[in-house]
């Protein structure tokens, strides 16, 4: 009966209590679940960008086909200025040599639009005509 | 449903000198005058809760200190007036081993003046009976015929009864509690649906998130993500590095400059150009070198050097 009479005497303040306990509830909730939307916006849009990301990297270095468009650059020049050539899985070792300043923009030109990776490239003169080495992996 | 709880709950006429009150569980009072005090008075009001309101005002003569609760009743023409100390009472109820809590209804004796025509005893010396028309407390000695008594029944039990107001030890009133409770848990309810907002929009964050893994399933796990993306970063940057510096030697040579050597690999490059000593030619090429990146940049005797390594 004692606690029963306190509640019943202290009613008013018993509601008022209840109203602000949800009110902190509430409060907590909003603030809980604005945290977490923040979190979970940020971990959709890191993954979003990752993906992406990834996606174009993957794209851009992709092999698919690689080998063929590599061995394609054997016939950018003449025969006889291909020293070497020799192409394994997935390397190239390439020596050019009486090439024309012209011969040797188009032949660096297509190396560098392969998606492989440059692993040496070298230039050298001799009077007016050029030498190139290049190796490529992908 | 009242009437059903009529027959259970006894009616107590409550005096200053009661021996007892029922051990039950709930009952009903009756108060005596010895626990209100009453005022009539002829006003043209209509309603009951008009003259609650004016009654403070019309028996502040009446009540001295206390803690007073008003109530107001119709009789014809006239209004009747009442005020009780509910603390007092409680605290009555208490020294006779009652409670407050046990009251389900209040009466008042003059709410059944009729029945108190006839005398009602309350105790070996004192009656409850009529004078001038209002119930009083009165000696049995100054009764004239001493031996007719009407005894208390459920038939003085008034149609209306009064509730009691039981926060009267509140530190806050019904209506400003009401106020207050009403504004704040409106105000909880805002966030919770706020917070339901969030919870909604989560979902939908991570539905969308699910969507796109679901395209790309090669790319689900964050550790496989991030792993792939070192991997092609650290290559697309070290190769596109290495295309800018051909790419930027390239923007050198002309007619007049010519390429004697150029380096390239994964760690850096080291170029020689033969060019022309023309004053001008070499602010071109210095220009050209900045604007491709070219770090380190050497012009003397008709030669160019520069050189640099990739981070």
């Amino acid at each position: 009966m004692g606690v029963i009479s306190m509640i019943r005497k202290y009613q008013n303040e018993g509601i008022v209590l209840l109203a602000l306990l949800l009110l902190i509830g509430g409060f907590l909730y909003q603030r809980g679940m604005e945290r977490k939307l923040d979190v979970s916006l940020e971990q959709s849009k890191t993954a979003a960008t990752e993906i992406t990301q990834a996606k174009t990297l993957q794209k851009v270095w992709s092999t698919k086909g690689l080998k063929q468009k590599v061995t394609a650059l054997q016939g950018s020049v003449i025969p006889s200025k291909v020293k070497t050539f020799n192409l394994a899985k997935n390397k190239l070792n390439a020596h050019f040599f009486q090439l024309t300043g012209k011969e040797l923009n188009s032949v660096a030109t297509r190396i560098a639009s392969l998606p492989v990776r440059i692993q040496e490239f070298a230039v050298t003169r001799m009077g007016t005509q050029y030498a190139l080495r290049c190796s490529c992996t992908w | 449903m009242s009437f059903l709880d009529t027959k259970k709950v006894p009616l107590v006429l409550l005096h200053r000198h009661i021996a007892a009150l029922p051990e039950v569980a709930r009952y009903d009072l009756m108060l005596t005058p010895q626990f209100y005090v009453i005022k009539r008075e002829v006003l043209p009001l209509k309603y009951a809760f008009q003259a609650k309101k004016l009654a403070p005002s019309i028996l502040e003569e009446l009540t001295g200190e206390g803690t007073f609760s008003y109530e107001a009743f119709q009789e014809g023409d006239t209004w009747v007036f009442i005020a009780y100390d509910l603390p007092a009472l409680a605290d009555f109820l208490e020294t006779k081993k009652g409670s407050i809590d046990r009251v389900r209804h209040l009466y008042f004796a003059e709410q059944a003046r009729e029945q108190f025509a006839t005398p009602v005893a309350l105790d070996e010396r004192e009656a409850l009976t009529l004078v001038n028309d209002t119930v009083t407390v009165v000696p049995k000695s100054l009764l004239q015929n001493t031996s007719v008594f009407s005894p208390f029944d459920e038939t003085f039990r008034p149609q209306k009864h009064y509730d009691l107001k039981r926060t009267y030890n509140s530190f806050l009133d019904t209506r400003l509690a009401a106020a207050l409770a009403i504004l704040l848990a409106l105000l909880g309810l805002t966030y919770i649906a706020e917070g339901y907002r969030y919870h909604a929009a989560i979902a939908t964050a991570e539905s969308r998130l699910d969507t796109l893994l679901e395209a790309n399933p090669s790319l689900r796990g964050a550790y496989a993500r991030k792993s792939i993306l070192k991997k092609y970063t650290a290559v697309n940057t070290r190769q596109r590095q290495i295309r800018d510096r051909i790419k930027s030697v390239s923007h050198l040579t002309g007619n007049d400059t010519q390429i004697n050597a150029l380096f390239v690999d994964t760690k850096g490059y080291r170029v020689t150009l033969s060019v022309p000593d023309k004053p001008k030619t070499v602010a071109t090429l210095k220009k050209l070198a900045a604007a491709g990146g070219l770090e380190h940049l050497k012009i003397a005797a008709g030669k160019l050097e520069t050189w640099g390594s990739f981070q």
